[in-house]
């Protein structure tokens, strides 16, 4: 496939020079990305299974919000965000990272303490206070789900709905069974580099023949396609999908066998287009309807990558720290194991989704220094790197800085 | 014999008792501590028995609790899982070039 079919000639909005290193590096662009679009824009936090039944929650820390938020499960059944702060006196009221099933919170500092909808229920000694207990709740952030995602936004008054803000790409997914998986394996790290560089890296699929040539050998190129190619590239407004390529021809290994005897979902050995039921699947899933499909990212601006693909899906997050540090997160959601064979296959899923992930997460760290070297200004970009010039103009564009 | 197998899978108790371990971070710990010859030996002597050893697993509900035996051979099969791509891909007990493991966190749900 040369230059003349490429994806990138379709959107002609979109810059093809060499992309400016510049904004990996520059403490002003941190910053006018942390003020002009992490705190205006929806952003994934959660899944509804952490927080599925009255008094379920977890807090995260917001860095890039400036912030540590408390997402909770109301006795209503509805989830709803929090700021994790104290009233009082500025205190973290929960302390904890998850829990089920509570009645409430009681901050530790001076057992001030909330409801589930975050009203002030009381106070030790509430004589010796003047305060209207009625506007002294915990202060509310902006919370939607969409098909089982929890997203908040940090504006005060966002600019547009969820369901607004996810466009055609959320539509494009509705009908997908988002709801059947569960989650199974989280891998987390700070990494020292820009969230930027994090999020490139599960952009295309370009690396995956140098990168990943000892884990995946031969699992997402052929013969037919030898630099694995993308099977589709789907740009909309603000979010974008890459759809990677797999080889239905290709030979799992001894334990990549077994698994896909006993697993429900082999992680990187996708069946053959013929079991896999693809003319049920909604349009934002396999978009070009390749039956050499393996599974599709959807970038969904600025920050988050939600895999779909035939069985399983995942949720990754790239949460920036400062201008060069940030956290990754990613979680597996399949279907769970019902044997101890099946939890055995399983093993062979978890093993490789983290050595590939090892794999993915050395460059990054590696390439940051390099970028305060001052030997490379700007990075070269193939047309099967279309996704991370789409993410840099989206952000320029928000930024101000287009 | 610390950690005793099924009857049928007896011929792997040596084995057992090295890679029979609860958790993915204690398995992977092992794995990448000990030298590639453990690591291929262990996978050369399991490799044969991982059928019989699946078959029998797959009679057994996960989501109950399974006598002592049942669960050792389980950890041992989950091993073998684990060390699986050491053998069979990067011929080393670490991801070559990789982000150094112990600066990741991995927690498991299932």
């Amino acid at each position: 496939m040369g230059k003349e079919s490429g994806f990138t000639q379709q959107y002609p909005r979109i810059d093809t020079a060499p992309l400016p290193v510049e904004p990996y590096i520059s403490a002003e662009t941190f910053e006018l990305e942390k003020e002009r679009v992490f705190k205006r824009s929806w952003l994934s936090v959660g899944r509804r299974d952490q927080v599925r039944e009255p008094g379920d929650f977890f807090t995260r820390d917001l860095e890039i919000g400036d912030t540590k938020i408390l997402v909770v499960c109301g006795a209503d059944g509805q989830v709803r965000a929090f700021h994790n702060v104290c009233q009082h006196r500025g205190h973290q009221v929960s302390l904890e990272s998850e829990g089920r099933g509570c009645q409430g919170f009681i901050c530790e500092f001076h057992n001030w303490s909330y409801g589930l909808d975050g009203s002030l229920k009381g106070m030790p000694d509430a004589d010796n206070f003047v305060l209207d207990k009625t506007q002294l709740g915990l202060r509310e952030i902006h919370c939607d789900l969409w098909e089982d995602n929890v997203f908040i936004n940090l504006a005060a008054a966002p600019e547009h709905t969820l369901a607004e803000y996810l466009g055609d790409l959320g539509r494009d997914l509705s009908g997908f069974p988002h709801q059947d998986y569960a989650p199974i394996a989280t891998i987390s790290s700070e990494l020292q580099c820009n969230w930027k560089l994090v999020m490139d890296a599960f952009n295309e699929a370009y690396h995956v023949i140098g990168l990943h040539r000892r884990s995946a050998p031969g699992a997402f190129n052929s013969e037919d396609n030898p630099f694995g190619h993308l099977q589709a590239v789907k740009l909309h407004e603000r979010h974008w999908t890459i759809s990677a390529y797999a080889n239905p021809q290709q030979t799992p290994s001894a334990a990549a066998g077994l698994n896909i005897q006993y697993s429900a979902a082999a992680t990187y050995v996708p069946k053959h287009s013929d079991e896999q039921g693809l003319t049920k699947l909604p349009p934002g899933v396999n978009p070009s309807q390749s039956d050499t499909w393996a599974f599709d990212v959807h970038q969904i601006f600025p920050n988050f990558s939600y895999y779909t693909a035939n069985g399983w899906i995942l949720c990754q997050r790239y949460w920036p720290i400062s201008v060069d540090s940030c956290r990754y997160e990613t979680t597996l959601y399949t279907v769970p194991p019902k044997t101890a064979a099946e939890r055995v296959a399983m093993e062979q899923t978890i093993i490789m989704l983290w050595d590939v992930v090892l794999e993915d997460l050395s460059t990054v760290e590696r390439t940051q220094p390099m970028l305060l070297s001052g030997a490379i200004d700007a990075f070269q970009l193939s047309d099967m790197e279309l996704g991370i010039r789409q993410h840099a103009q989206v952000l320029a564009q928000a930024i101000g800085k287009a | 014999m610390s950690k005793p197998l099924p009857d049928e899978f007896n011929h792997l108790q040596s084995l057992a008792d090295e890679w029979a371990l609860p958790t993915f971070a204690a398995r992977y710990a092992k794995r990448t501590s000990v030298e590639m010859a453990e690591l291929q030996q262990c996978y050369d002597a399991l490799l044969p028995a991982m059928p019989a050893i699946m078959e029998f697993l797959n009679q057994y509900p996960y989501d109950q609790q399974r006598p002592a035996p049942v669960e050792n051979l389980m950890q041992l099969a989950m091993s073998f899982m684990d060390i699986s791509p050491a053998v069979e891909l990067f011929f080393q007990p670490t991801v070559p070039y990789g982000k150094e493991w112990k600066e990741a966190q991995l927690s498991i749900h299932c």
